[in-house]
């Protein structure tokens, strides 16, 4: 599993690496049972503090994406309920308002817009070409 | 959490001249802490006032629960240091130097010092002299590490490291950080290093301490708004006081950095028609020339 940070950014890093996962999960790339690294092992190779770790595991284990395993470690809990159908339902929402705020910002129509995320849904699909790489 | 530091008015005078004011501090265990400020602001002579290396002029500091003039050597042994300035005895060879100060220091980690030896491609038969100005800092870096500190006090530890032993540098401070509960003040100009790894930023400014605070919540309530001017209008209208770091304006839009609570911004720019505004987080590097050149009350 490789996590790719900026900590040169505006975007804390632990929510960084909380979207990594979210995202290696959705793209196939995380499998249910897989083991995220230790706190230690992710801290020392990605140069960060530990506490950052602990605070993104923390934070994906709260939305049910991870169990943390005393003394074993993290383990990707995929195809749980994890968030209340209100909570899921809210955050969709409000990424769907970004979406459509961005679009006709630039001048998108309704069509095009509908489009991209028609194309952003088939890249999801397992097989697709567009599917990253495996992990080894 | 108890706190492995503590400063209560904190102050030092040089002469005429106050260095370090009025400095109220808190630093709790397990918290990795960048002390950044201009040069000039304090930053060393606060490190130095912590160690009891020079007496305050007033006020009152806690280091490990004790006050640093009566410091038990046990105590100080708990306590790693690298100072801005190389302090090692120039004539004395890298092998002999790190046999003394295992001899000093109860906790020494003979391993960990063999393997930073190696890390830094230290050679045990040169005389520190002989050493580049960043072999030094190593050096240094390795005889703190080595001891095996609770309480880790860096300043300006990465200046003269090349590119690779910095990165070895954060993997050994993640490393440290790791081993139970370790605190660390980092005093830095290199804030693309620093924002890796600390969990709280203070900064200082001509001897005050104008912030200290999770870094998290910094990237989290300081954010940059670029909108028309007349929004901008409008939204400086409602805004609370002392929120507006900085503003300029170029063409028709102006860019506000401001510091509130995410939330709150949100439920701000609901008047505002959203394709028109632009929300973004801010670096630590701009996170830090905005806290600085904020003009507010102090």
């Amino acid at each position: 599993m490789l996590f790719r940070l900026e900590p040169h950014s505006g975007v804390p890093l632990y929510r960084q690496i909380v979207a990594e996962v979210q995202a290696a999960t959705v793209k196939g790339m995380l499998r249910d049972g897989d083991r995220l690294p230790s706190v230690r092992e992710l801290a020392r190779s990605l140069g960060i503090n530990p506490t950052t770790v602990v605070k993104a595991y923390d934070e994906l284990a709260r939305e049910r994406l991870i169990v943390l395993r005393h003394g074993l470690g993290a383990f990707v809990t995929i195809g749980r309920p994890a968030l209340s159908s209100d909570e899921r339902e809210e955050r969709v929402e409000r990424l769907a308002t970004r979406l459509a705020v961005e679009g006709r910002r630039h001048g998108y129509s309704e069509s095009r817009l509908v489009a991209i995320l028609r194309r952003a849904l088939r890249r999801l699909r397992p097989g697709s070409a567009a599917r990253e790489r495996t992990p080894s | 959490m108890s706190a492995a530091i503590t400063t209560r008015g904190l102050t030092k005078f040089y002469e005429e001249r106050a260095v370090v004011r009025e400095l109220d501090w808190e630093v709790p265990v397990g918290a990795a802490v960048a002390l950044l400020g201009p040069n000039g602001a304090g930053k060393s002579t606060t490190l130095k006032l912590l160690l009891g290396f020079t007496p305050a002029s007033a006020g009152d500091v806690r280091i490990l629960g004790s006050d640093p003039w009566e410091l038990a050597p046990e105590t100080r042994a708990r306590i790693g240091y690298v100072s801005e300035k190389p302090i090692l005895p120039p004539w004395i060879r890298v092998e002999r130097l790190i046999a003394f100060h295992a001899s000093l220091y109860p906790r020494w980690d003979r391993v960990l010092a063999h393997e930073l030896a190696a890390t830094f491609v230290l050679n045990g038969s040169r005389r520190v002299g002989e050493l580049s100005k960043g072999q030094n800092r190593a050096l240094m870096l390795l005889l703190a590490l080595s001891q095996r500190p609770e309480l880790l006090l860096l300043d300006e530890p990465a200046s003269g490291l090349d590119v690779a032993a910095r990165r070895a540098f954060l993997q050994l401070l993640a490393d440290y950080l790791s081993d139970g509960e370790r605190t660390l003040v980092i005093s830095s100009h290199l804030l693309t290093d620093v924002e890796r790894l600390v969990s709280h930023v203070a900064i200082l400014r001509a001897g005050r301490l104008i912030a200290h605070a999770p870094l998290d919540g910094l990237k989290e309530s300081i954010r940059q708004v670029r909108l028309p001017i007349a929004a901008a209008d409008q939204l400086r209208a409602n805004l609370p006081a002392g929120c507006v770091l900085a503003s300029a304006e170029a063409g028709r839009s102006a860019l506000l950095t401001l510091q509130l609570d995410g939330r709150a911004l949100e439920d701000l720019l609901d008047g505002v028609a959203r394709e028109q505004v632009e929300v973004a987080g801010l670096p630590l590097e701009e996170i830090y020339l905005a806290l600085v050149g904020a003009e507010r009350p102090e």
